[in-house]
């Protein structure tokens, strides 16, 4: 990594602000597609996105509850 | 220490100590990761803080305790993703689970973080109106103030701003020391993991379930790797966002028992109140006009953090999914589609809370609690992208530790969800002695 190496006097050490740094090569997903899933792990999926709209509901209703309370 | 200019145009500072240019590199680094556990102290924090406090006293202070290595272990892991892939952890559903789960996690992001930023701007309203500045004033001018603190096309502006601000917290620990808690109380209530004395009732599981949704948020994983990839922060630079998270977290955490212990301190002189501002009024008689300022003034401070941090999770996410220039280093004609989710999310947000008769209490604790809820599913993508060797490769993925600790924290949120859900849907099923 450039941003640690000593220049001429090993002596001495320097530091780039990141976004003085040239850039990095970073780890890419654009030639790779979607994440290849077992079944199991897409049935688990499916079964967490029904949870979340349940949950969702759940909270919405139980805050209409309370507020219905508190209104009477 | 020198500043120089190479022919590579690198401004590089020189340094002759070894020590003094980790300290360096450590200070161009911070940022992301104390700026995303701070700001998770918002306002809805405070709220929920102080009633604990108010409530049980310090008694679950050990919970605090109990969060923090639950969230640096999440946030080491969205800080390794940012640097790793360089990109928002929007984008990396999107990329990675395909258009389907990434609109939904957006929405889910956005319906959450929305409700969110009206609780922030509710509190700046309530708190302000306390210093008997009208609500109609101090809303707009704090929207306005937000919005001028990220379109001026500069992210270390934009960053240093949101640190001094976040050092601006510490003023909690000079609120907690004027309670004079007794520090015997205090140590054991931390480190003694127990139920506050009494029933178990469903209050007390609803704020447990609210102080876990409100220490470790979803909006915080999108921001924080938004923010790594905006810093555009190095492989080596990972061990030092790993200690900037790090003593984010400890901070964050040790503001947040300094609320409960002002919160106790109402407790201690029978105070009853709705709100913390409610109690910073009542506090004057036994605590002075400094506490009640005090608290009130670093009720805004924590809203403004919640909002812009908030916000920008948002906009960073909206700009990811839809493919749009989405950077603070942009000026707003670069980016308009980005700075304009910005300023649509902070503005509507501010125009709800000026509706009178608002319930914001109740808004507050249910926007906690779905954080709550929404967080396990949230940590389960991250899971996912942190064991995937394709796009990783074996370097950044997750030790089989990491994976241990991490479902076992997962286990522990969906737990506490569905307890939550038992006793909305069958409160007499589940009997917590109320």
């Amino acid at each position: 990594m450039s941003t640690f190496i000593a220049h001429c006097d090993p002596e001495v050490f320097s530091v780039v602000h990141p976004l003085d740094d040239r850039p990095e090569e970073k780890c890419s997903d654009e030639n790779l597609g979607p994440m290849k899933m077992s079944q199991s792990v897409r049935i688990s999926l499916f079964v967490l996105r029904a949870y979340l709209v349940a949950m969702i509901g759940l909270v919405l209703y139980r805050v209409l509850e309370v507020a219905a309370f508190a209104h009477h | 220490m020198t500043v120089i200019e190479t022919t590579e145009t690198r401004p590089r500072i020189v340094v002759k100590r070894r020590w003094q240019q980790q300290l360096l590199t450590f200070l161009m680094v911070v940022g992301p990761g104390l700026i995303v556990m701070e700001a998770d102290n918002d306002a809805g924090a405070v709220s929920t803080y102080v009633q604990a406090g108010a409530q049980y006293g310090n008694h679950l202070v050990w919970l605090l305790l109990l969060l923090l290595p639950i969230t640096y272990f999440v946030q080491e892991m969205v800080a390794r993703l940012g640097i790793a892939t360089g990109k928002g952890h929007a984008a990396m559903i999107y990329g990675r689970f395909g258009r389907w789960w990434g609109r939904f996690s957006l929405f889910d992001l956005l319906f959450v973080n929305f409700l969110t930023l009206i609780t922030e701007f509710a509190a700046i309203s309530l708190a302000l109106s306390h210093l008997g500045i009208s609500p109609y004033i101090a809303v707009p001018v704090a929207a306005l103030g937000l919005i001028v603190l990220v379109v001026t096309g500069s992210y270390l502006r934009w960053e240093r701003t949101v640190i001094a601000l976040c050092f601006v917290d510490v003023l909690w620990f000079v609120l907690a020391a004027r309670t004079h808690a007794s520090y015997g109380d205090v140590t054991r209530n931390t480190l003694l993991p127990h139920f506050p004395p009494g029933p178990i009732t469903s209050d007390l599981v609803f704020l447990i379930i609210a102080i876990v949704g409100t220490t470790i948020a979803p909006w915080q994983l999108f921001f924080q790797q938004s923010c790594v990839a905006e810093k555009r922060l190095r492989f080596a630079d990972l061990t030092w966002a790993r200690l900037d998270t790090f003593i984010g977290a400890i901070f964050t955490i040790l503001v947040a028992g300094a609320m409960m212990l002002v919160g106790s301190y109402g407790k201690t002189h029978g105070i009853s109140f709705e709100d913390p501002a409610q109690m910073a009024d009542a506090l004057v008689p036994f605590a002075g006009e400094f506490m009640r300022k005090g608290i009130l003034l670093l009720m805004v401070n924590a809203a403004v953090l919640g909002t812009t941090a908030i916000s920008l999770a948002s906009s960073w996410a909206y700009g990811e999914v839809m493919g749009w220039p989405h950077s603070l280093h942009k000026k707003i004609s670069e980016a308009p589609g980005f700075y304009a989710a910005y300023i649509f999310f902070v503005v509507s947000a501010a125009a709800i809370v000026l509706i009178p008769h608002m319930p914001l209490q109740l808004v507050i604790v249910s926007v906690q609690v779905l954080a709550g809820l929404i967080l396990p599913s949230a940590i389960i993508f991250l899971q996912l992208l942190l064991n995937d060797h394709e796009l990783l490769g074996d370097q950044w993925v997750n030790r089989k530790w990491n994976n241990w600790v991490n479902w076992i924290i997962i286990a522990l949120l969906f737990a506490l969800s569905l307890t939550l859900a038992l006793q909305v849907l069958a409160p007499n099923l589940v009997h917590f002695g109320r």
